[in-house]
């Protein structure tokens, strides 16, 4: 349905896809400069590299997203969650159900646009063809998490009602540690240690350096080991904490 | 003898608080509030027990702020009760099992159903997905549903150019779409016109008759509980008042008749409404003088000793005798003092 919706409002959509393009070519550009800067590298990472990088970064990260952290605490405070829980599923499964019809958008729209990119900047990937179709495998998986994650995170809304300030952490986490500021092997050595120990890097970084060639493709096995542990994790947390907090939500506005 | 198999809603000793943040109103108040936060506990409904059979059309009255609308949610399962329990269709709504869900419909307000941005029938087609309906019964169940709201004209528009009217009796479609056995109706004809409210009255009330569907609705129009409801539950400061039927509420709480006084236009009280006003003042408290007619209430015990002596009024032409409007009954059943607010820290 929300293909029905997107289709209504086509100019939306259209500026939608380049926004979502332009953040990322901000972030590719930045990083050429710097490998340009520093004499046609840094951290192992060329411009063409950091363009590969990026690219396939674009396409993963619309490809895995989620609007949980938006939609869900919007119903909660505006009273629109409501009429959600009345009906025979979970509220969350209807925006993960958007989320699809908006995955299909961003094929048929940035993923074009995202091959142009790797033209006009002469991107490279060192990843083989088995890389890329492991990371094309791990996808759906690392959606999945990523839904997940997002749900428990944005749960707390069902007790705090406003959660903007913590929302604004959970993406600047999600911005350094998922992979999406920069590849993480730029970062410190504790830090990366950090990230691979939370599920953000795992469910953005980790397919992006797949399918580019700089995470060896004999250990994808552990990537979706990884992915299938903070998956069931995160589902068997979510269930008590979802049960107490509807419990605690009092439907007001509705 | 009545089964629980018959029995549709069971509530027992429901209960339910609320604890509410409190403060004065001001900049510093505001700020103390960051470190001190006051709170009051509400009891918006308190030990509230009803049973209502299936296939029963129930009226469920009571003031902004007495407990309606908390009530229907926990009867739907959107909200735990803090004390108490209550079964409905054999099931326990707080636990939401989806058959359970399947089963229901609450109405509440004009933005429940249908999204925004796209024509009615698209929702349609998503909810019969969600409800798991197959087609030929969708398709039967539609056209039954846009016949009698009367939406060939507006489920091909999206939603957002509709009118309040259109989107309501929308909702209402979508909302029924699964033939659910139990429907929570709060206010359902909120905001319609005079039209649109007969046309929803009519529609509820040929679809309970046909389906044999239990409806429990909340409604400040009174026109609407009297249309569609066989029996009340009046509810006030989140307490039963009383369960019954509506003319037996009028009956215990209206001690009066109101007398409609109709003049010939040549005559004295009809050429004047102060002579009137004069001549009927001596049978009971005068309410209302228009034109040749003039209302006068009258304590019911008096009325047929009285009546008798109206007739020899210079001029009559004719008179009627009614209840008190049901509104005036309730409007008296409501007045009473809200207790006072427990303040903690």
């Amino acid at each position: 349905m929300y293909l029905v919706v997107l289709a209504q409002y086509r100019a939306n959509m259209a500026v939608w896809s380049l926004a979502s393009i332009l953040q990322i070519i901000v972030y590719m550009s930045v990083w050429i400069a710097v490998a340009d800067a520093r004499g046609g590298s840094t951290s192992g990472y060329t411009a063409n590299t950091f363009a590969g990088y990026f690219l396939v970064l674009l396409i993963v990260r619309d490809m895995t997203m989620t609007w949980i952290p938006y939609d869900l605490p919007g119903q909660v405070r505006k009273g629109d969650l409501a009429p959600k829980l009345i009906r025979p599923f979970h509220p969350v499964l209807m925006t993960v159900a958007d989320m699809f019809a908006f995955r299909v958008q961003s094929v048929l729209t940035v993923v074009p646009i995202a091959a142009v990119m790797f033209l006009v900047f002469d991107a490279r990937i060192a990843g083989s063809v088995g890389a890329v179709l492991a990371a094309i495998a791990l996808i759906p998986l690392a959606s999945v998490t990523r839904a997940l994650v997002d749900t428990l995170f944005a749960s707390t809304s069902l007790w705090l009602v406003r959660i903007d300030g913590i929302r604004n952490l959970y993406y600047m986490l999600l911005l350094l540690l998922g992979g999406q500021f920069a590849p993480l092997a730029l970062f410190p050595a504790w830090l990366q240690n950090g990230a691979r120990a939370l599920p953000f890097y795992w469910t953005l970084g980790y397919p992006t350096e797949l399918a580019i060639g700089t995470a060896p493709l004999s250990e994808a096995w552990i990537g979706a080991l990884v992915l299938t542990g903070w998956a069931l994790v995160t589902f068997a947390v979510l269930q008590p904490v979802w049960r107490a907090g509807i419990r605690a939500h009092e439907a007001v506005g509705s | 003898m009545t089964t629980s198999s018959d029995i549709a809603i069971s509530a027992e000793h429901l209960t339910r608080a609320f604890r509410v943040p409190v403060r004065e109103p001001g900049l510093r108040a505001s700020m103390r509030s960051l470190i001190k936060r006051k709170t009051r506990e509400v009891r918006a409904v308190e030990d509230v027990s009803f049973e209502i059979a299936r296939g029963e059309v129930v009226g469920f009255l009571g003031p902004n702020g007495a407990g309606k609308t908390t009530t229907l949610k926990m009867l739907s399962g959107l909200m735990h009760p803090s004390s108490g329990t209550a079964r409905v269709l054999g099931a326990e709504p707080a636990r939401r099992d989806h058959d359970f869900l399947r089963r229901i419909a609450l109405i509440m307000g004009q933005r429940q159903q249908l999204h925004w941005d796209i024509p009615a029938h698209d929702s349609f087609e998503m909810l019969r997905v969600v409800y798991g309906v197959d087609r030929a019964e969708y398709r039967e169940q539609l056209d039954e549903l846009i016949e009698l709201l009367d939406l060939a004209p507006l489920i091909d528009k999206p939603v957002r150019q509709l009118s309040l009217g259109e989107r309501m009796r929308c909702e209402l479609a979508a909302a029924l779409l699964h033939r659910p056995e139990m429907l929570f109706l709060d206010e359902p004809t909120l905001g319609l016109d005079v039209q649109a409210q007969r046309r929803v009255r009519e529609f509820i009330s040929r679809y309970a008759a046909r389906t044999g569907a239990t409806v429990l609705l909340t409604s400040h129009y009174m026109a609407d509980i009297e249309a569609l409801a066989s029996r009340v539950l009046v509810i006030h400061h989140g307490r039963l008042q009383f369960d019954g039927e509506l003319r037996e509420l009028a009956d215990r709480t209206s001690d009066r008749k109101l007398v409609t006084v109709r003049f010939e236009p040549g005559s004295a009280g009809g050429a004047d409404p102060s002579v009137a006003r004069e001549l009927v003042a001596p049978f009971g408290e005068v309410v209302d003088t228009d034109g040749t007619e003039c209302v006068v209430e009258v304590a019911r015990a008096d009325v047929r000793a009285r009546m008798t002596s109206l007739l020899d009024l210079p001029g009559i032409l004719d008179f009627t005798v009614e209840d008190e409007p049901i509104e005036r009954v309730m409007e008296r059943v409501f007045e009473s003092a809200a207790p006072e607010p427990v303040v903690t820290s």
